[in-house]
C-alpha cells in the first residue's frame, strides 16, 4: 500500500456519493478500507458530515421572497421600457440614414444635370455639395471644441487651481 | 424502464429550455416562480459563503436581478440550478471586491476582524435551525470554516453537483475541488466527534 493508494482511495470515497463508482472500484475500495483506517475514518468523516449539514434546514423568510418579486417585477418593467426606447432610437436612426442616402444620391444627380444646363465643371458643383452636405458638421465641431474643457490652454478647466499653478 | 428514463431526460430538457425561453423574454410570472422554487437553496448557498444572514439576503436579491438581467446568456443546456448558483458566485464576488478584498480566502478577514459574525440581531436561519446539540456544533464549525472549503461542502453536500461542476462553477482546477472538499470535512472533523464516533 502506497500513498497513491490513499489518493485513489479518497477520490473514490469523493466520487461514490454522487457521480458513483464502478464495481471493480467499490471492490477495491472496500478492500483497501478494511485494511486503511485512515480512509475508513475519512469515509465515515464524509458521511457524518454529509448527514449532519444536511439535518440543517435553511428557510428564506417570506418578506425577503416577496420583496425580491417586486424588485424584478420593477426591474423587467424598467428594462422592457427601455428596450423599446431603444429599439425606436435604431429604427429612427435606419430611415435617417436610409433618407440620407437617397437624398444624397438624388442631390449627385440633380447637381449634375444643374452642371449641365448652366455650364459649369461639374466639379465645382460637386465640390459646392460636398461642401454643402459637411458644412453644418463642421460648423458643430468647431463650435464644441470651441467650448471644450482642453480648449482653454491646453488645459481642461476642471484641474484645481494648486495644480495649474505647479503646471505653470 | 428505458423508455422512463428517455422520457425523464425529455422533460429535464423541456424543462431547462422552457426557462431559457422565459428568460429571454424575461417573464416575470416565471421569474416568480424560479425565486419561490430556489429561494431555501440559493439563500442557504450564500449564508454558507458569505456567513452573514444581511449579506446573504442582500446578495440574494442581488443574484435575481442579475439573473433578469443576463437570463438571455441562460442557454438551458445546463442544469438552471448550477446556472444560477454560478450567477450567485459572481455576485458575492462582485461584492467582496467592492468591499476592498480580492478574493473570498481573504473574507474571513474582512469584516471587523471576527470571521463570519452573524452581525444582525434578530437569529439567523442556520442559528434557528440548529436545533440539537450536534447541529449547533457544526454550525459553529462551519462558521469557523474559510470561505472557500463552506462553498465546496455546500455546493457538494447539499446541492450534490459533481466534482467537475463544481470546479466549473467556481472556476477552480478539479483537484482543488477535492483538496478542499477533503480538507473542509476533516476540519469538521472535532465538532462531529461527539456525535458520530
Amino acid at each position: 500500500m502506497n500513498g497513491s493508494d490513499h489518493e485513489r482511495a479518497r477520490e473514490l470515497i469523493l466520487l461514490r456519493d454522487v457521480e458513483g463508482v464502478g464495481n471493480s472500484d467499490a471492490a477495491w475500495l472496500e478492500c483497501h478500507l478494511t485494511v486503511c483506517e485512515e480512509c475508513a475514518r475519512f469515509g465515515r468523516q464524509l458521511e457524518d458530515t454529509t448527514r449532519a449539514l444536511r439535518s440543517i434546514p435553511v428557510t428564506a423568510p417570506i418578506s425577503l421572497v416577496g420583496a425580491t418579486q417586486a424588485r424584478v417585477r420593477q426591474r423587467a418593467a424598467e428594462l422592457r421600457d427601455h428596450e423599446a426606447k431603444v429599439f425606436l432610437i435604431g429604427i429612427s436612426f435606419c430611415l435617417g440614414l436610409l433618407w440620407s442616402a437617397g437624398s444624397a444620391f438624388v442631390g449627385w444627380k440633380v447637381s449634375g444635370w444643374l452642371a449641365e444646363k448652366i455650364q459649369v465643371s461639374p466639379w465645382i458643383v460637386a465640390t459646392g455639395l460636398v461642401v454643402f452636405w459637411l458644412a453644418p458638421a463642421i460648423a458643430i465641431a468647431v463650435g464644441l471644441l470651441a467650448h471644450h474643457p482642453l480648449a482653454n490652454h491646453g488645459r481642461p478647466d476642471w484641474l484645481g487651481a494648486s495644480i495649474k499653478e505647479e503646471l505653470q | 424502464m428505458v423508455v422512463t428514463a428517455f422520457s425523464a431526460l425529455l422533460s429535464m430538457e423541456t424543462e431547462e429550455a422552457r426557462i431559457a425561453r422565459a428568460l429571454r423574454r424575461r417573464d416575470p410570472d416565471v421569474l416568480d416562480a424560479l425565486i419561490v422554487q430556489y429561494q431555501h437553496r440559493l439563500l442557504r448557498y450564500l449564508l454558507h459563503l458569505t456567513g452573514n444572514c444581511a449579506t446573504a439576503e442582500d446578495l440574494f436579491q442581488e443574484t435575481w436581478m442579475r439573473v433578469l438581467e443576463k437570463g438571455h446568456l441562460y442557454d438551458g443546456k445546463s442544469r438552471f440550478v448550477t446556472w444560477l448558483l454560478t450567477i450567485a458566485h459572481n455576485v458575492a464576488i462582485d461584492h467582496l471586491r467592492r468591499r476592498s478584498p480580492a478574493s473570498l480566502d481573504e473574507m474571513q478577514d474582512s469584516e471587523n476582524g471576527a470571521p463570519f459574525e452573524v452581525q444582525d440581531a434578530r437569529p439567523s436561519p442556520l442559528e434557528q435551525a440548529a436545533a440539537n446539540e450536534q447541529s449547533a456544533r457544526l454550525e459553529a464549525a462551519m462558521q469557523q470554516l474559510p470561505a472557500i472549503f463552506r462553498e465546496v461542502l455546500t455546493l457538494r453536500i447539499h446541492e450534490q453537483m459533481k466534482l467537475e461542476e463544481i470546479a466549473k462553477l467556481i472556476h477552480i482546477p478539479l483537484a482543488t475541488v477535492k483538496t478542499r472538499l477533503y480538507r473542509g470535512v476533516m476540519a469538521l472533523r472535532p465538532a462531529l466527534k461527539g456525535g458520530a464516533e
